[in-house]
C-alpha cells in the first residue's frame, strides 16, 4: 500500500481520548497500541500526551489520534481543551484497585458534559494479567458497562492482551456512527440526481450498535 | 668410540714412527678380525699422507693371494669339471621342476579361487559386522536416551514436573557427551534449556493459579475459622449460663451442688473434645504452592522464587485491604476481616508445612502490616458510626477474628486497644439511642394500670424484670400496679445492659462489671431519671396520674436491684458480691419529684375541701360535735384516695404522701386561724377546731394495718402544729407557752407571732352577752388574765 499512498495519508482522523485514575496504566495502552512497547518503570504522564496510529476499517484508512492524560488532580484545569472534538474515549480503571473502578462514574459524567452524544465509549479493566491481585469483578463491570451504555473490555497492556482490540473497536464504533450520518446526509432527494429514495436506519440503530456490542475478554 | 680414536693416533706418530706403525698394525688386524668398519683407518691413512704404502702392501697381498688361487685351480680343475657337468644335469632337472611347479601353481589356482572368493566375502562381512555393532552401540545409547526423552516427555504430559527435571538432568549428565549423533547433541542441547523453561513457566501459571484460587479460600477459610470461633464462644455462654445457675442453686442445696458439679464437667469434656474435632476442619490444598517450589529449588531458582512468593502474597494482602466506598463497611467488614484471616491461616499453613518457603520473620512482617492497616480501619470506620448497633456487630466479629487468629499464635493487642478505645464512643451512642427510646415509651404511657390476661405477658413483663410483689402467680386477668411504661423501661434498659456486656465481653478486659456498672449509673441517672422528671413536670393531669407514677417509681425502684444484679451476672460476677454493695437508688430525683407532685396534687386537691373551713361559725353558742363540714369532706376524700392508693402504692410511699398531706391540713388550720379572714373566735370554735383534728388522728389510726411497721405516729406527728395551737387556746394556763421547758415539750412547734396574733383573737362568751355578771363571768377571768399576760410578754419579746 505504501507504494500508493504517502504515510500520512487518510481517509478519517479521529480524536479519542484516554482517561481515568492516576496508576491504571492509560500510558501503556497508548504506547502498547501505537508503538508495540510497554514500559514497567510507573512515571506520571506529565500533562498530555497524544500519539497515531492508522488502521483499517471496510478498505478505509482510520487515523487515531489518541490523547492520554494525566489522571492527577492538578491536571484537570485542561479538561476543556482535553475533550474538545474528541469522538471515542477509553475509560480506564485497574482492575487491582477498586477505588479506581468506584472513581468510573466520576470521569464518565465528566466526559459526557464535555463531549458530544453521539462519543463512543469503552469502558477498559487494565491489568487483566493480575488474577491473583484482582478486586474488580468482571461481572460488576459487565454490568456496570450495560447500564451505562458502554462498551467493556479487559485488557493487559503487559501482556499485550485485548489492547488492539479495545482500539480497534472504538475506531471501527466510531466509523460506523460517522458513516450512518454520511448515510443520513446522502438521504437528501436534491442530492440524488435520479430521485430516489433510499431508506436508511433510524439513530437508535447507534443505541443497538452500542448494547449489542458489550463483550468481555 | 671409534671417532674417539683418530685424534690420539695423530698425537702419537709425530713423538715415534716405528712403534706408531706397530701399534696401528695390532689395531687393523684386531679391527679386521672383529669385523669392524675400516673406514676410520683408510681416512687415517690419507689424512696422515702415506698412501703408498698401504697400497704396495695391499698389492702385495693381492699377488700372494693370486698365486693361491692359481695353486687351489690347478688342484681344483677336475673337482671343477665335475661339479660343471653335475650343475648342467641339475639345470634339466630345474626345468623340469619348473615345468612341474607351474602345473602345480595353475592347478591350485584353478582350485583356490573360490577360497580366495569366500576369503574376500569374509572380511567384508566382518568389517561391515563392526560397523553394525558400532551402529547398535550408538543405536542403544540413542534408545537409552529415547527412552529418557520419551519418560521425559511422558512425566512432561503428565504434569510431574520433578521427575521430568530428573529425566532431563539425566539426559544431560549421562548421556549428552555419548551421543555420537551431532544431530541429536545440538537438538539435545536446544531443547534441554526449553524444557527447563517450559517446566518453569508452567509451574509459575500453576503457582499464578493457586494465587487465584487461595484468595477465594481464604475468604472462605477466614470465615469457616471465624465461624467455629463463633461456636466455641456460644458454647462457652452456655456452659456459663449452666455455671450461674448451678451456683444460685448451690446456695439452696449442697446436693445440688453437687449436681451441677458433674453437669459442669460434662460439659467440660464436650467442649473439649468438639474443639478438637474443630482444629482439623479447615482444609485447603498446598499441592500446587509446594509443587512449584519444590521445582523452583531443583532448577536452583529457590531464593528468586521465595521473593516472588513473598512479593506477590504481600501484593494480595495489600489488595485485600481495599475498603469500598460503594459499599457500607457494615455490609463488607465480614468479608473484609474473614479475607484477612483467611490469609494468615493459610501463612500460618505454609509456614508449618512449606519447607522454608516463607520465614516465621516475614510472615510477622506481613501480620504487622495487616494489624495495623485493620487498626487503621476500624479507627476510620468507628470514628464515622453513629449508630451502637453498628460498633457492636463490627466489634463482635473482631474480637472473634482476635480469638480466631491468637489460636494461630498472632498477637492481636493492637486490635483489642482499638475496641477499648471505642468503648466511650459505643456507650455515648447506646446512651443517645436509650434517651430516645426511653422518650419514646415514656411519652407513649397513658398512666393506667397494666392489663395482663395471659400468663406469659405476666412472665414477660413482670417476672422477666423480678419486679413481682409476691412469689405466687396471680390469677388471670391480672392488673399489674405499674403502667406500660415500666416494662417498657425495663425492657431499653436490660438491652442497655445486655449491649453494653456485649461490648466488654471479650474485648479483652476481663473483669469489666465496673465499666458496665458505671455505665448503668448513667443510663439510670442522666437517661431514665431526667426523662421521667420532665414526664412528672410537665404531663401529670390529675392525682390518678401522679398515683401512677409514684407507684410506677416504686416499682423502679425494685427493678433497679434486678438491673444490678443482672449486669452482675452477665459479668460474672457473683451476686452475693453484688449485694454486699448496696447503692442509692438511682431514680432517686423522679421518685422524688413524682411523690412531690403526688402531694402537690393531694393539696391542692385538700385545699378545695378547706375553703369550706370559711364556713365555721367562729361565734358559736356551742361546739359542733361531730367536726365541722371541711374535715369531714376532707376525711371522705383522703378515705377515697387510701382505698385506691393501697392497691398500687406501697406503704412507705402511701405513708409519706399522707404525711405531707396531714402537715399541709395543719398549716392550713394554722393558716386560717392567723389569717385576716378570722376576726375573732370564741372557746367553742376552738373546741370544734379540736374535734376536727381528733377525726383526723382517728382516721390515721384507722391505717394502721396499711403499714407494715404499723407506725402511726408519724401521721399524728404532721398534725402537731395545729394541735398545739388547739391545746394552747383551749389551756387554763396559756401562760406556759412563755416557760421554756413547757414550751419545748408541749409546744415546740408554734410560733410566737402566730402565737400573737391568734391569742388576740381569742373572746370570751361574756363579750357577746353584753355585760353578764355572774359566777359565769368571775370564772372566765382568771384564763383572760393569763393570756392578757402572754400577749404582753411576747409583744415584748417581739
Amino acid at each position: 500500500m505504501g507504494a500508493y499512498r504517502a504515510d500520512d495519508d487518510y481517509d478519517y482522523l479521529f480524536k479519542v481520548v484516554l482517561i481515568g485514575d492516576s496508576g491504571v496504566g492509560k500510558s501503556n495502552l497508548l504506547s502498547r497500541f501505537t508503538k508495540n512497547e510497554f514500559s514497567l518503570e510507573s512515571k506520571s504522564t506529565i500533562g498530555v500526551e497524544f500519539a497515531t496510529r492508522s488502521i483499517h476499517v471496510d478498505d478505509k484508512i482510520v487515523k487515531a489520534q489518541i490523547w492520554d492524560t494525566a489522571g492527577q488532580e492538578r491536571y484537570r484545569a485542561i479538561t476543556s481543551a482535553y475533550y474538545r472534538g474528541a469522538v471515542g474515549a477509553l475509560l480506564v480503571y485497574d482492575v487491582t484497585r477498586h477505588v479506581t473502578f468506584e472513581n468510573v462514574e466520576r470521569w464518565l459524567k465528566e466526559l459526557r458534559d464535555h463531549t458530544d452524544a453521539n462519543i463512543v465509549i469503552m469502558l477498559v479493566g487494565n491489568k487483566a494479567d493480575l488474577r491473583h491481585l484482582r478486586a474488580v469483578a468482571t461481572n460488576d463491570a459487565k454490568a456496570f458497562a450495560e447500564r451505562e451504555n458502554t462498551f467493556f473490555m479487559e485488557t493487559s497492556a503487559l501482556e499485550s492482551l485485548n489492547v488492539d482490540n479495545a482500539f480497534t473497536e472504538v475506531l471501527t464504533q466510531i466509523y460506523r456512527v460517522v458513516s450512518r450520518k454520511t448515510l443520513e446526509i446522502g438521504d437528501d432527494p436534491a442530492a440524488l440526481p435520479k430521485g430516489q429514495t433510499i431508506n436508511v436506519g433510524s439513530r437508535d440503530d447507534v443505541s443497538a450498535v452500542k448494547k449489542s456490542g458489550c463483550c468481555s475478554a | 668410540m671409534l671417532s674417539s680414536k683418530p685424534p690420539r693416533r695423530k698425537v702419537v706418530p709425530a713423538n715415534g714412527d716405528d712403534s706408531a706403525d706397530k701399534l696401528d698394525q695390532l689395531l687393523l688386524s684386531s679391527a679386521i678380525s672383529n669385523n669392524e668398519d675400516l673406514g676410520p683407518f683408510i681416512r687415517k691413512a690419507f689424512t696422515s699422507g702415506k698412501p703408498e704404502t698401504l697400497h704396495h702392501h695391499l698389492r702385495h697381498f693381492a699377488r700372494s693371494k693370486e698365486s693361491e688361487i692359481e695353486e687351489v685351480c690347478k688342484a681344483h680343475y677336475q673337482d671343477f669339471i665335475l661339479a660343471v657337468d653335475d650343475l648342467r644335469s641339475l639345470l634339466s632337472d630345474v626345468d623340469s621342476l619348473k615345468s612341474s611347479l607351474s602345473d602345480s601353481n595353475s592347478r591350485l589356482q584353478h582350485v583356490a579361487r573360490p577360497l580366495l572368493s569366500s576369503l574376500d566375502a569374509f572380511v567384508e562381512t566382518r568389517n561391515v559386522s563392526k560397523n553394525v555393532n558400532l551402529a547398535i552401540d550408538s543405536v542403544r545409547t540413542c534408545v537409552k536416551l529415547m527412552e529418557v526423552c520419551t519418560r521425559a516427555n511422558r512425566h512432561l504430559a503428565d504434569d510431574n514436573f520433578y521427575m521430568a527435571l530428573k529425566c532431563v538432568d539425566a539426559i544431560e549428565r549421562e548421556y549428552l557427551d555419548q551421543t555420537a549423533s551431532s544431530t541429536l547433541r545440538r537438538m539435545l542441547e536446544k531443547k534441554i534449556p526449553e524444557i527447563r523453561s517450559y517446566i518453569e513457566r508452567k509451574v509459575n501459571k500453576e503457582f499464578g493459579d493457586w494465587l487465584v484460587e487461595i484468595r477465594v479460600v481464604s475468604r472462605n477459610l477466614g470465615q469457616l475459622a471465624i465461624g467455629q470461633a463463633s461456636a466455641a464462644r456460644q458454647r462457652e455462654e452456655d456452659l456459663r449460663i449452666k455455671q450461674r445457675q448451678a451456683e444460685e442453686q448451690s446456695r439452696l442445696s449442697v446436693r445440688d451442688c453437687i449436681y451441677a458439679l458433674e453437669e459442669e464437667d460434662e460439659d467440660g469434656i464436650i467442649a473439649g473434645g468438639i474443639g478438637e474435632d474443630g482444629g482439623g476442619a479447615a482444609g485447603f490444598d498446598l499441592t500446587s504452592l509446594c509443587r512449584a517450589y519444590h521445582i523452583h529449588q531443583t532448577l536452583g531458582l529457590e531464593d528468586r522464587f521465595k521473593q516472588y512468593y513473598f512479593e506477590n502474597r504481600k501484593l494480595q494482602l495489600t489488595s485485600d485491604f481495599q475498603v469500598s466506598s460503594m459499599t457500607p463497611f457494615l455490609e463488607s467488614h465480614q468479608t473484609f476481616f474473614a479475607q484477612i484471616a483467611g490469609f494468615f491461616v493459610v501463612e500460618d499453613r505454609v509456614l508449618r508445612a512449606g519447607g522454608g518457603l516463607i520465614s516465621k520473620m516475614e510472615v510477622e512482617n506481613l501480620w504487622d502490616i495487616a494489624v495495623s492497616k485493620m487498626c487503621s480501619v476500624l479507627e476510620d470506620q468507628f470514628s464515622r458510626m453513629q449508630t451502637a448497633n453498628h460498633l457492636l456487630l463490627i466489634k463482635d466479629y473482631v474480637s472473634l477474628l482476635g480469638v480466631t487468629l491468637r489460636r494461630y499464635g498472632y498477637p492481636i493487642d493492637a486490635l483489642l486497644d482499638v475496641l477499648s478505645k471505642h468503648r466511650d464512643k459505643y456507650h455515648e451512642l447506646l446512651l443517645s439511642d436509650c434517651r430516645k427510646l426511653i422518650a419514646e415509651a415514656v411519652a407513649a404511657d397513658k398512666f393506667e394500670q397494666m392489663l395482663m390476661k395471659k400468663e406469659y405477658e405476666y412472665s414477660m413483663n413482670v417476672l422477666s424484670f423480678q419486679i413481682q410483689t409476691s412469689d405466687i402467680i396471680p390469677a388471670f386477668p391480672y392488673v399489674a400496679p405499674f403502667s406500660s411504661t415500666v416494662p417498657d423501661c425495663c425492657r431499653i434498659v436490660r438491652s442497655f445492659i445486655e449491649d453494653s456486656v456485649s461490648f466488654m465481653s471479650y474485648g479483652g478486659q476481663l473483669e469489666f462489671y465496673e465499666v458496665v456498672k458505671k455505665y448503668l449509673d448513667r443510663l439510670l441517672s442522666e437517661v431514665l431519671d431526667e426523662a421521667l422528671v420532665k414526664l412528672i413536670n410537665t404531663s401529670i393531669n390529675g392525682v390518678s396520674q401522679a398515683m401512677q407514677m409514684a407507684a410506677n417509681m416504686a416499682v423502679l425502684e425494685r427493678a433497679c436491684d434486678f438491673f444490678f444484679r443482672h449486669a452482675a451476672q452477665l459479668s460474672g460476677v457473683p451476686l452475693r458480691m453484688v449485694e454486699r454493695s448496696r447503692r442509692n437508688f438511682p431514680l432517686r430525683k423522679a421518685r422524688d419529684a413524682a411523690e412531690e407532685m403526688l402531694s402537690g396534687l393531694l393539696k391542692a386537691k385538700v385545699d378545695g375541701f378547706m375553703t369550706l373551713i370559711e364556713n365555721v361559725n367562729w361565734m358559736g353558742d356551742e361546739a359542733p360535735q361531730s367536726g365541722n363540714e371541711y374535715v369531714n369532706e376532707v376525711i371522705i376524700y383522703l378515705e377515697i384516695l387510701v382505698s385506691t392508693a393501697q392497691q398500687i402504692l406501697p406503704s412507705q410511699v402511701l405513708k409519706r404522701v399522707l404525711q405531707e398531706v396531714f402537715a399541709h391540713i395543719s398549716e392550713k388550720i394554722v393558716g386560717t386561724l392567723v389569717s385576716d379572714s378570722v376576726k375573732r373566735f370564741n372557746v367553742n370554735a376552738i373546741t370544734g377546731i379540736e374535734v376536727d383534728i381528733r377525726l383526723l388522728e382517728s382516721f390515721a389510726d384507722n391505717q394502721a394495718s396499711l403499714f407494715s411497721d404499723g407506725d402511726v405516729d408519724v401521721l399524728r406527728a404532721s398534725l402537731a402544729g395545729s394541735k398545739q395551737l388547739i391545746n394552747l387556746l383551749l389551756s387554763n394556763h396559756p401562760e406556759n407557752f412563755l416557760n421554756p421547758v413547757i414550751r419545748e415539750r408541749s409546744y415546740n412547734t408554734l410560733d410566737h407571732k402566730k402565737v400573737v396574733i391568734v391569742s388576740e383573737k381569742l373572746r370570751d362568751p361574756s363579750d357577746r352577752l353584753f355585760g353578764t355578771f355572774g359566777s359565769r363571768g368571775a370564772r372566765q377571768n382568771p384564763k383572760r388574765k393569763s393570756l392578757d399576760t402572754l400577749i404582753k410578754r411576747l409583744r415584748d419579746v417581739s
